[in-house]
């Protein structure tokens, strides 16, 4: 076979190839994409649980959520930290405008299984630990029991809990820094 | 050849995993849990077998200096699709095991068997050899995910809705005993497939003491995945 026949049938056979999987690029794009709001939105409404709000989105990983009368009542927002056991632990936080959670749920982490994925909800309750608490319990207790603080650690494992109650404090301080700048420009996004 | 020498080949004699020893990253990474381990498996199942297939088809088509660049595309095409299918399909399942599913372009047995059976057989043959060497990855894999939730969570089944839907969530089953945690990590995936391989070596030796009188040639590749 010359050099311009075989070039002539590789690309031939790219070109099948590609047509291929353009082909089924187009016929599933709208399902993926469908399949990955879907998931999102189910992520967010698992972080205010049962409780009925409506969830609108103000910004990139910064949510309003409204309650029945159709009133602003708090935000779901994204927290994450570096400091799991194995790096990164993103978390979503719910929290109402007194700064009150309302929920947290890890939205992506690579802790050991078995110890540090404790943290989710699948596999144990802890996270639920979170809900009711906020910044006036005061620094001492946004600790692990451990450090001295109100917070479970998990035998075996200390420095995932430790990682999101830090986390999970820091990101309610930045939320009572900012609820004021959030909450106008969801007013004016909405 | 015949289909059943072909069986033979990938389910027991020639295994891609337990003697080709091929695919070992997916193997290894993916194998910590029964729902895993079917969902990669039977993913490494149905490529293998449309790329053996493939291969076969156009094996007329395109020369020796090209052959390489050729077999992997078409790989890696089949790959593609069966991610976007996961995608828009088992979405959950993809949650799981999608960075793995992007690794089967990796996995050796699909070049392997593309350069060592079905560039040179009719298509029937590499179907039905893409087919048994998918099935032998897919066994030893479940084998594995078996193994290792057993007795690294202590349950069986658990997560099957990724795959079956709603209705496989009540599947898990408890055994009763803890975790034995190490079973769930990496060095865990390791001894249980040491184990599979010295299991089957030590059958193959009480079997093969048995039939001496046929000396099967296998064509072993050498393990370079």
């Amino acid at each position: 076979m010359d050099m311009k026949a075989v070039v002539a049938r590789l690309t031939l056979l790219a070109a099948c190839c590609g047509l291929l999987v353009s082909a089924t690029d187009v016929m599933t794009h709208g399902r993926i994409v469908d399949n990955r709001n879907r998931f999102a939105a189910r992520q967010l409404q698992a972080v205010v649980g049962v409780r009925h709000y409506q969830i609108s989105k103000v910004a990139n990983d910064l949510y309003l959520l409204t309650n029945r009368e159709g009133n602003p009542a708090g935000f779901i927002f994204d927290v994450s930290t570096e400091q799991g056991y194995n790096g990164h632990i993103g978390l979503w936080v719910a929290a109402d405008l007194s700064g009150k959670i309302l929920g947290v749920r890890v939205k992506d982490q690579h802790e050991t299984p078995g110890l540090g994925d404790k943290i989710e909800l699948d596999v144990s309750p802890w996270i639920l630990s979170f809900n009711g608490t906020s910044l006036a319990l005061g620094d001492t207790a946004w600790h692990v029991k451990k450090d001295g603080g109100d917070f479970d650690q998990f035998t075996g494992a200390t420095i995932t809990p430790r990682a999101v109650v830090r986390a999970v404090h820091d990101g309610l301080a930045r939320f009572e820094a900012h609820k004021g700048e959030w909450m106008t420009e969801a007013k004016h996004e909405l | 050849m015949n289909y059943r020498r072909i069986a033979a080949d990938g389910l027991w004699r020639n295994n891609p995993a337990l003697v080709q020893l091929l695919g070992l990253c997916p193997l290894l990474a993916v194998s910590n849990t029964v729902a895993s381990s079917l969902g990669l498996g039977l993913a490494t199942l149905i490529v293998l077998t449309l790329s053996n297939l493939t291969i076969s088809l156009i094996r007329g088509f395109l020369d020796d200096s090209t052959r390489l660049p050729a077999q992997i595309m078409v790989i890696a095409t089949f790959v593609t699709l069966a991610e976007l299918l996961l995608q828009s399909y088992f979405f959950d399942l993809y949650q799981r095991i999608g960075l793995f599913v992007a690794l089967i372009v990796t996995n050796c047995s699909l070049l392997g068997r593309a350069e060592g059976f079905a560039r040179r057989n009719p298509a029937r043959f590499a179907l039905a050899d893409g087919f048994m060497m998918g099935l032998g990855f897919l066994v030893v894999i479940l084998l594995m995910g078996t193994i290792r939730e057993a007795f690294g969570q202590g349950t069986l089944f658990a997560n099957m809705q990724t795959i079956f839907g709603e209705s496989a969530k009540d599947w898990t089953l408890h055994l009763g005993n803890h975790g034995f945690l190490l079973m769930v990590l990496p060095p865990g995936a390791f001894i249980t497939l040491g184990c599979l391989i010295a299991a089957r070596n030590y059958l193959e030796d009480i079997l093969g003491s048995k039939q001496t009188s046929e000396q099967i040639p296998t064509n072993a590749q050498p393990a370079d995945s």
